[in-house]
């Protein structure tokens, strides 16, 4: 028996290798591919500013303290990712200062310029704004205004019965009047 | 008793006819029969030289802007032994990414000293589909090594779509996707 397989493994040997392709030809690359959610706003403001100033309170957060006359055009820049199913929304408040009673102060933000792209969402119009946020763009979804001004949402204060408030005279005493925009997550 | 005689006989034969040339005559020649079967064998590793996931990420922080960011690299190693006046390509298609993004690939060919033959040249810059495109071209036989860094560069760039998408996009903690890539037969 042993000297039969000696035979075939002479055989074996002697026996040219068939020639075969390998066919391993292809390979994976796998991915892991991340988009967090994003909420930013900032504002980007024409002309000098003489009296108002704006600032970042946080990332999804912007401030800006106004002036009685509205010499500065202001524009919203704002980025959004939203999860699946979600939305975001600007909402705005007056958070420095106060009115006298008989005095009014609305905001106007048009509707977005076009520079950007995506759900831009929706802006409400004109609101009276008050000490508690009220929304000023709705069904925001994911989407960029671009930068700078003439990008996004240009604000405009209407005063309303400005006479009886000496904003310059509020302003030294530092009480001005601020109002926050925020970006947020439904 | 039979088949003990038949075993040693066939062995006495396979001797004989191995050694008959060497006695008959003092001169002789062997054919030999050389043969290097066609190769194609492609291992997609990272810039360690390890199989691993690449971990793309699209953001922003500037407040206007859109998400982008989602950049990284891997190689391809690669041996491949063509038949004469043949060329290959290695192709790379995904299976499903994320919606309003694009997947773009920027390749180069091998420049580490651990291989060597006809690497081919890499095609432009390509947007990445379902199917199968060519990133290289022109690979002849070659090998590229296997160190880190040894290969077929391919330059990975994930980004928001531009062909208005956008509003498509959501935020995501982790999407796994396969990109396959294929040495092709030759050609």
């Amino acid at each position: 028996m042993k000297k039969v397989i000696l035979v075939g493994l002479l055989f074996l040997t002697l026996t040219p290798h068939v020639v075969k392709s390998q066919n391993s030809n292809k390979s994976t690359v796998t991915f892991e591919l991340k988009i967090p959610p994003i909420a930013l706003i900032n504002f980007a403001v024409e002309n000098q500013q003489i009296i108002s100033h704006s600032f970042a309170i946080a990332s999804n957060q912007v401030e800006q303290t106004i002036t009685k006359t509205n010499i500065d055009k202001t524009w919203l820049n704002y980025s959004s990712i939203v999860k699946s199913g979600s939305s975001n929304y600007i909402t705005a408040n007056i958070s420095s200062g106060s009115l006298p009673s008989d005095v009014d102060l609305y905001v106007f933000v048009s509707p977005d310029a076009g520079f950007g792209a995506g759900s831009l969402g929706t802006p409400v119009g004109e609101i009276k704004l008050n000490y508690y946020p009220q929304n000023l763009i709705i069904n925001i979804g994911s989407c960029y205004t671009g930068t700078g001004t003439n990008k996004g949402c240009l604000l405009n204060y209407v005063w309303d019965n400005p006479k009886s408030y000496d904003y310059f005279i509020n302003y030294l005493h530092g009480k001005p009047i601020s109002i926050t925009y925020t970006i947020t997550a439904h | 008793m039979k088949k003990n005689l038949l075993s040693q006989i066939i062995i006495v034969v396979s001797f004989l006819m191995l050694s008959a040339s060497s006695y008959a005559q003092s001169n002789t020649t062997q054919q030999i029969s050389m043969g290097i079967p066609e190769v194609l064998l492609i291992n997609a590793v990272d810039t360690t030289g390890n199989v691993a996931a690449i971990s793309l990420e699209l953001t922003t922080n500037v407040a206007g802007t859109a998400i982008a960011g989602g950049t990284g690299t891997s190689y391809a190693q690669v041996s491949s032994i063509v038949a004469s006046g043949q060329t290959r390509s290695i192709q790379a298609s995904y299976d499903v990414i994320p919606a309003g993004t694009s997947l773009d690939v920027t390749g180069t060919t091998p420049t580490s000293s651990n291989g060597d033959g006809t690497y081919g040249s890499a095609v432009s810059t390509i947007t990445l589909s379902t199917t199968p495109q060519d990133i290289f071209t022109g690979i002849g036989s070659c090998y590229t090594g296997t160190s880190a860094k040894d290969g077929y560069r391919f330059d990975w760039k994930w980004n928001a779509s531009t062909a208005g998408q956008y509003a498509n996009i959501v935020a995501t903690t982790g999407t796994a996707t396969t990109v396959t890539l294929t040495i092709t037969a030759g050609q």
